[in-house]
């Protein structure tokens, strides 16, 4: 992974991502087909978004415990969630660019 | 062009660049009746085939296609990898069910991961494998699959700019 960047611009897909992360900022087990049904956009594309968003320091991931996803049968996941940073960021990012059109429900999350 | 309800509509443009495409794979002819068609230059019996529900998906192939020629605009790899990116494409299409388990998937994202830098590639594949196993019908693995080797050029640019700023 590259080393941390500034965002130059957020495209709409990345917000989109953002807006699902926001509606549970606390959620620590968000995945990219999960991610990908939750706002109708194509896997490549939230892989995208998820990888500027990490690379931002927005998102931090993990695999998730394999004993976990072989009791499931299935292949393990990559989990994703919120950092404090990309909480604050992604806050004012939104209500910058949603102003008037979003309320926010306490702890942060889209109300 | 045959076109109609539950029909799938083939541009002639689309059809020429197929059968053009699938001329630069002639030592894998024997890979469905599509290609073999297609190899045939026979328009008319392409389009009868994409029109006869073996082949739902010719509007993602064509997505593939523009997603090939993509990568060739970022200079990403060598041309061999784009040429069997497009292969993978006609034959995708031709067997979707079957390209969409097991084996063939792996394949299919090692290709894909090529693009990337190297030390990207066993997460991608890794991630990619961990969404499939979300997909409970193999239509959903097939989008799945196609919403990759869409996204995955533009992901290879990002990476290997990335990578570029690191070093300078």
């Amino acid at each position: 992974m590259a080393p941390p960047d500034r965002p130059q611009r957020v495209t709409l897909p990345t917000l989109q991502i953002l807006a699902a992360f926001m509606s549970d900022p606390g959620r620590d087990d968000w995945y990219g087909r999960a991610l990908s049904v939750h706002t109708g956009l194509g896997s490549g594309t939230v892989l995208q978004a998820l990888y500027r968003l990490e690379n931002w320091g927005w998102l931090e991931s993990r695999w998730e415990d394999k004993d976990v996803a072989t009791r499931d049968g299935r292949p393990p996941r990559r989990f994703y969630q919120l950092t404090g940073v990309g909480q604050r960021e992604a806050n004012a990012l939104v209500v910058a660019r949603f102003k008037g059109q979003l309320r926010f429900a306490p702890g942060g999350g889209l109300g | 062009m045959a076109t109609g309800t539950h029909r799938v509509t083939m541009s002639e443009k689309f059809a020429d660049e197929l059968i053009e495409l699938a001329g630069t794979f002639r030592n894998v002819a024997d890979s469905g009746d599509f290609l073999a068609v297609s190899l045939n230059r026979d328009i008319e019996r392409t389009i009868e085939l994409a029109n006869g529900g073996k082949i739902a998906h010719v509007a993602s192939t064509a997505r593939i296609l523009a997603t090939a020629n993509a990568g060739e605009l970022f200079d990403l790899h060598d041309v061999t990898d784009l040429h069997n990116l497009r292969w993978f494409a006609l034959d995708l299409a031709s067997r979707l069910e079957d390209w969409a388990h097991g084996v063939r998937a792996g394949v299919l994202l090692g290709l894909l991961a090529r693009f990337l830098p190297g030390d990207e590639r066993t997460r991608f594949v890794a991630e990619a494998i961990g969404n499939l196993g979300d997909c409970e019908h193999w239509w959903q693995r097939v989008d799945h699959l196609i919403g990759l080797a869409v996204g995955t050029p533009r992901l290879a640019w990002m990476m290997h700019r990335d990578n570029r700023r690191g070093r300078a």
